[in-house]
């Protein structure tokens, strides 16, 4: 239980919110940087992970949604084995993600890292005409990707290299067939599990 | 013997030599590794960021499909599929709401939910179990005398404590299994960093950084090349050293267990890779 943030009648704080969304006890944390130190992102971090805890503790929600770490955060769980009171930094900083984009506060500087990831996932629903549910995609991926970002160029001698060895097949798996569907039925639920 | 085999979507694409090796080796080993049918991808970094649900009904999915074949063991070659399948697997043996939520869906979706009866294990950890490392011993034929090698885990095969089946800090299984297929196996403080591998397309900038540190510290470590047990890391380390004077190869551990095999197909392994290994291993007499 969170004793800096206590909460306000009726509502529970930031930081209780943020406990029971990623199942970590960060009222725990006591900022033995342990976390920091291993962080292999953090020299690109605007502020270490044990300071995303601090300021959840002190309910400072708009510095922690503004802030770059969660989202370059790559879940490598060093944090989350090192950390003496049991905390998995990773899971809080996804939690944050996941926050942000319900709240649709992303911070604008790290709006592709978010693209990547939504193109990523919905890359797996298939595509018309040459299908490929449930599995990566990468030329439709990259495709679309370079789609949105307008970034044509970069990459494209490694995507050229790719093709050459057969490591980039130009059209997707279609793997599903007595199961076909089952992957779209699956993100529909996750569409319905998130409406209001 | 048979065990049931999930590729993941890099093993059928940017890390194909992966896949050709591991089945090659696994077959010099006795081992049939059956793929599981209409397999799904993981969901990986993009799911377990963005989505509860699907972080956990994605790779379930799969375990749904292993059960239904009857397979007590499914083995995942690729360290990012190994850990999301792996702790999905252990959420539903500690019956937590979510994973129930998920088995609940994937039920009424698939007409089944996961039990919690598969082994989940990555191919190293297969291999050292004595029956196996015993038969590794005896098909060295042709030892990797003189490959300075550093191994590199990196983070989803030791993290967390639940999906680790080496030391977290100092996982030994790749060193050994190195020594054993003859190599010089070299030792350096960042075999369980990590590759930064789910950046490498929106902030390349940073896995440039992350890559160059990794390969500079295994060239100061007196390592040739680096071996690694995961396609992400190995592809993210293989096309990322842009900023290194003398790029270095990245192979696979069951590559190299495959080449000290002498298995014939090896050099078709090495041809896909796009740091080229093979005036390395030619200048050894290696292949």
């Amino acid at each position: 239980m969170s004793t800096v943030n206590q909460p306000t009648k009726g509502k529970a704080s930031f930081c209780q919110e943020i406990e029971e969304k990623s199942h970590q006890p960060i009222s725990a944390c006591y900022h033995c940087m342990k976390c920091a130190g291993g962080c292999p992102i953090n020299f690109v971090m605007e502020h270490n992970n044990y300071e995303i805890l601090r300021m959840i503790q002190l309910g400072e929600k708009d510095k922690v949604y503004k802030s770059n770490t969660p989202w370059l955060c790559v879940g490598c769980k060093t944090c989350a084995v090192r950390c003496p009171n049991g905390i998995d930094t990773s899971k809080v900083m996804d939690t944050i993600k996941m926050e942000t984009i319900a709240e649709d506060k992303i911070p604008a500087s790290h709006y592709n890292i978010k693209l990547f990831y939504e193109l990523f996932l919905d890359s797996m629903k298939g595509f018309p005409v040459i299908g490929g549910e449930g599995r990566g995609y990468e030329v439709g991926l990259m495709g679309l990707y370079k789609f949105c970002t307008g970034d044509f160029l970069a990459d494209m001698d490694l995507g050229k290299e790719m093709t050459k060895r057969g490591k980039m097949p130009f059209l997707p798996h279609n793997a599903l067939k007595r199961r076909k569907g089952e992957i779209k039925k699956i993100f529909q639920r996750a569409k319905e599990k998130k409406a209001p | 013997m048979k065990l049931g085999y999930y590729p993941g979507c890099s093993l059928h694409s940017t890390a194909a030599e992966y896949n050709m090796a591991t089945e090659a080796v696994f077959t010099a080993l006795g081992v049939e590794l059956a793929e599981l049918p209409e397999w799904n991808c993981c969901g990986a970094t993009a799911g377990h960021s963005t989505d509860r649900f699907l972080a956990l009904a994605l790779p379930l999915r799969n375990l749904v499909i292993a059960e239904v074949e009857q397979q007590k063991e499914l083995v995942l070659p690729c360290a990012a599929c190994y850990n999301l399948v792996k702790a999905a697997d252990h959420y539903v043996r500690e019956g937590t709401p979510e994973a129930k939520d998920a088995n609940e869906e994937l039920k009424s979706i698939m007409g089944a939910p996961y039990n919690g009866t598969v082994n989940v294990t990555h191919p190293l950890e297969v291999i050292m179990r004595k029956e196996f490392i015993d038969k590794v011993q005896t098909n060295v034929k042709n030892p990797l005398q003189g490959l300075k090698v550093v191994p590199y885990y990196g983070c989803l095969l030791t993290r967390p404590t639940y999906v680790a089946f080496d030391d977290v800090e100092q996982p030994q299984a790749m060193d050994q299994l190195m020594r054993l297929a003859g190599a010089d196996v070299k030792k350096w403080s960042y075999k369980t960093d990590c590759c930064g591998g789910s950046l490498t397309v929106p902030r390349t900038d940073v896995v440039y950084e992350i890559t160059k540190n990794l390969v500079s510290a295994a060239q100061r470590a007196g390592a040739d090349a680096i071996v690694t047990a995961c396609p992400l890391c190995q592809m993210t380390l293989e096309t990322r050293q842009k900023e290194i004077e003398k790029p270095i190869p990245i192979f696979f551990f069951t590559e190299l267990l495959g080449i000290s095999f002498g298995h014939p197909e090896a050099k078709k392994w090495m041809k896909k890779h796009i740091t080229d290994p093979i005036p390395l291993l030619t200048s050894l007499h290696l292949l």
